[in-house]
């Protein structure tokens, strides 16, 4: 049968894309199902650990209230194959770590939301280019090839 | 001269036979920490053994890694003796996990809660082949299902039936993992004919056996598969985790390769099986 | 599904980098005809497919368009006006708070949702890179039938369609966890096998391993080359019994003993594509062929025939672009990490708890008045003894 050549391609980022294009069925579709539009919320909390799973990373956040209680908060983040691919480690938000999010809250458990914004305490943005930290190798994808 | 020729001939021909006879029939011994005098035949296209087939381990430790007796199984009204635990030998050298007080207290916790299960915290208790969930290592190696192994030179594949889980031990690709993972992460060399494998950054969510023994994140395994014979591994492992034991400890038992002709894993997605067990309380009450 | 509108919720940085394709009819001498080019060979003497594998993005359909009508490949421009069209879509604006790329998603969700639409997640947790898309001239993924589009189903595919719906109406979205679809239980189907992302494969003597990478999945289908039996048709699995042969220097995997669970148990999950319907399993006939044009490219497809299901065969074609060796493949322990699913159930409890709460509340503020009438009718009683 014929051969229809492809251009050549440089880098392997693409692939990424089809993933979670394929994944847009449980992606962005169950979001409502889950999470509430009208219950926006943010939270203050201190990070306990990262749970590096798929198809969403989960940080577990510890909060504490006006009145002292510590309430332990689930934040659901992105993918962690896009999030690994563009550099991220265990490194990337350390236990301890400071952080404000912004998201809407689930709507079967009182501790859960979905982190829409990642911030520092400082403000600065979380894994958003070279401004934040555990940002993402600038200017190469680790997934190219080696040319 | 000619006598003393022979006379050195016949000392090495006895030295010669004295050795066949001990290799013979003494034999290459199996046990822990021996040496193996079996030598396997190469994977083609290196000097590496051929550790390509399916293996499976035969012990109960899956239940328990230590010395334990006969126990009717979880529910014995409901399935009679279907799932009663079967009285073993255990695996651990010396029949003893050198737990830390706290820990030791965390494994009592474990074992009580082995089959409890709260939707809202699934990580939280429950043994992890109950919830069909990766096993990690060691666990994976001495479960009750075979595994195969696909060797090739820079890379060896494990793929376990149960889960559908897998590990891959990197032989060239040394780098560490960049985050923790339910399988770890597992660089390998050789050392001679043994295949030495460094495992680390698993979760610490894993659990060795359904009796709740268990490890924290920093746990780290060095395992060592030697074949014994043409059908025959020794699997040993090296735990240390400073969060958890007082000491290092170890365990080894063999692994047997599977004879059946055209064997093959089988498939035991086993996640449909326990969404009643993990989600049962979270279904509409009118609903099927 | 809606390729293009996905994409555009997910992509970051979109650019285009492509070579001019070598034009389809003049095909070099070099074109792997024989299958020879670029195929090296394991110490064992079998063709070396060994490698990270990645599925090209090519901004193509996997049906075609009507307008192509019976046209397989596109002109050099039509190609351009394709991928331009992609990229379009995927154009996101620069700066990662804006968020306002999603215009046509935002018109079209459910009131409920019109809120947040497209702004659920920032960009920074989708953001997988710059995408580089492939110039690549055919007309559609779908390559058989020769018009490009999928066979039409068999009436009695249609029936178990119907009645499967039928279920369906009756149900809410999240009465039980039956009611999610495969990808949100982290259930594996044929489809997500021959749809992977990436592939990583690894050859040993008799054997081909291949780790198959997608959203859900990252886990090894080994296929043995010997030509071995299949069990029988009482034994089937979600990812089928497979095995493997040399056709010249390409790779063909026959999978069969699928189970019959591949769209759904007795109840249709919501969100499950009709492309994703098979028959109860029994006599579906999964074709994979891996065939080595270039170092760098494998030419490959897959082909589909269920007699329940199809009336015809179809054949799919996804080309794959090799990966550099150090491509990290995390690990995918999807049930493990299954928060999602609880989310939901849960989330469905609550609302009807919601609901019911609203309903009896409002049922107690009638309680007073209620108790009054009933003083006043046991008033009445004892007044009237001989009329009761």
């Amino acid at each position: 049968m014929r051969v229809l050549r492809l251009g050549l391609v440089l880098t392997s980022a693409t692939s990424l894309c089809l993933l979670l294009a394929s994944a847009g069925v449980s992606a962005h579709h169950a979001f409502a199902a889950e999470f509430d539009a009208n219950q926006p919320i943010t939270l203050r909390g201190t990070v306990v650990k990262v749970e590096w799973i798929n198809p969403h990373s989960w940080i577990h956040i510890d909060v504490k209230g006006e009145d002292g209680k510590v309430d332990r908060w689930m934040i659901e983040g992105g993918n962690p194959t896009v999030l690994l691919r563009r550099g991220l480690t265990r490194e990337s938000l350390p236990a301890g770590t400071e952080i404000v999010v912004a998201g809407y809250r689930a709507k079967g458990n009182p501790f859960r939301a979905n982190g829409r914004d990642v911030t520092l305490a400082d403000g600065r943005k979380l894994f958003m280019g070279s401004s934040g930290t555990g940002a993402p190798v600038d200017g190469r994808d680790p997934s190219e090839k080696k040319q | 001269m000619r006598a003393r020729v022979k006379g050195l001939l016949a000392t090495l021909a006895l030295a010669a036979a004295a050795a066949l006879f001990v290799a013979l029939v003494l034999g290459p011994t199996v046990g822990e920490g021996q040496t193996s005098t079996y030598r396997a035949p190469r994977l083609p296209g290196t000097q590496s053994p051929n550790f390509n087939g399916v293996w499976q381990a035969f012990t109960t430790a899956n239940w328990d890694l230590l010395d334990h007796s006969a126990q009717p199984g979880p529910y014995p009204q409901l399935v009679g003796a279907w799932g009663v635990q079967p009285e073993g030998r255990g695996i651990v050298e010396g029949n003893e996990i050198p737990y830390k007080p706290a820990a030791l207290a965390k494994r009592k916790a474990n074992f009580d809660g082995r089959l409890k299960i709260d939707p809202q915290n699934l990580h939280d208790s429950g043994d992890l082949e109950a919830k069909c969930y990766l096993p990690g290592v060691p666990r994976a190696m001495y479960s009750p299902y075979p595994f195969q192994i696909v060797q090739s030179r820079d890379e060896i594949l494990m793929a376990f039936e149960f889960a559908s889980a897998h590990r891959i031990v990197h032989m060239k690709d040394h780098r560490q993992a960049p985050v923790p993972s339910w399988m770890g992460w597992s660089n390998g060399h050789w050392e001679g004919d043994t295949l030495v494998v460094d495992v680390t950054s698993q979760n610490g969510n894993s659990w060795f056996d359904r009796a709740g023994n268990f490890a924290s994140e920093t746990l780290h395994v060095v395992e060592r598969y030697t074949a014994t014979g043409p059908d025959h591994l020794l699997y040993e492992a090296t735990l240390e985790d400073p969060a958890t034991f007082t000491r290092p400890w170890r365990i080894s038992f063999p692994l047997y390769r599977r004879m059946e002709r055209n064997i093959e894993l089988s498939e035991m997605k086993c996640v449909d099986f326990v969404e009643e067990y993990l989600y049962g309380t979270l279904r509409k009450k009118t609903a099927r | 599904m809606r390729y293009g509108a996905l994409a555009v919720a997910l992509a970051g940085i979109v650019a285009v980098f492509s070579w001019p394709a070598r034009p389809f009819a003049a095909q070099a001498p070099t074109a792997a005809r024989s299958g020879g080019s670029g195929t090296t060979r394991t110490a064992w003497g079998d063709p070396d497919l060994q490698g990270k594998w990645q599925t090209v993005e090519t901004a193509t359909p996997m049906e075609r368009p009507k307008e192509f009508a019976n046209r397989e490949v596109l002109t050099d421009q039509e190609v351009t006006a394709r991928v331009d069209a992609f990229m379009k879509r995927n154009q996101a604006a620069d700066d990662a708070d804006a968020d306002i790329a999603f215009p046509e998603i935002k018109k079209l969700a459910p009131e409920h949702e019109k809120g947040i639409r497209g702004q659920e997640y920032n960009r920074f947790w989708v953001d997988a890179g710059p995408t580089r898309v492939r110039r690549w001239s055919r007309t559609s993924l779908v390559i058989d039938p020769p018009d490009g589009r999928l066979p039409p189903f068999t009436p009695e595919a249609i029936k178990r369609i119907e009645a499967r719906e039928a279920v369906r109406y009756q149900r809410g979205e999240a009465d039980s966890w039956e009611d999610r679809n495969q990808n949100e239980r982290c259930l594996q189907t044929v489809f997500v096998r021959v749809n992977a992302v990436e592939r990583s494969i690894l050859q040993a003597p008799g054997y081909v391993a291949i780790n198959v990478l997608a959203l859900n999945t990252n886990e090894p289908v080994i296929v043995p080359l010997d030509n071995r039996t299949r069990p029988s048709a009482a034994a089937r699995r979600w990812l089928g019994v497979s095995r493997g042969r040399w056709d010249g220097t390409t790779l063909v995997i026959e999978t069969t003993n699928i189970n019959g669970k591949q769209d759904g148990g007795p109840i249709l999950p919501t969100r499950t594509p009709y492309q994703r319907f098979l028959g109860p399993g029994d006599t579906v006939r999964i074709t994979e062929r891996f065939k080595r044009v270039d170092a760098e490219t494998i030419e490959y497809t897959y082909t589909v025939e269920d007699p329940k299901t199809y009336v015809r065969p179809y054949t799919v074609m996804r080309p794959l672009t090799k990966a550099d060796d150090n491509l990290l493949m995390p690990e995918n322990a999807c049930h493990e990490g299954n928060y999602g699913i609880v989310g939901q159930l849960s989330a469905a409890r609550a609302d009807e708890a919601y609901a019911l709460n609203a309903s009896r509340a409002e049922q107690a503020g009638r309680q007073s008045q209620l108790q009054e009438m009933k003083r006043r009718t046991e008033e009445w009683v004892r007044a009237h003894p001989q009329q009761r």
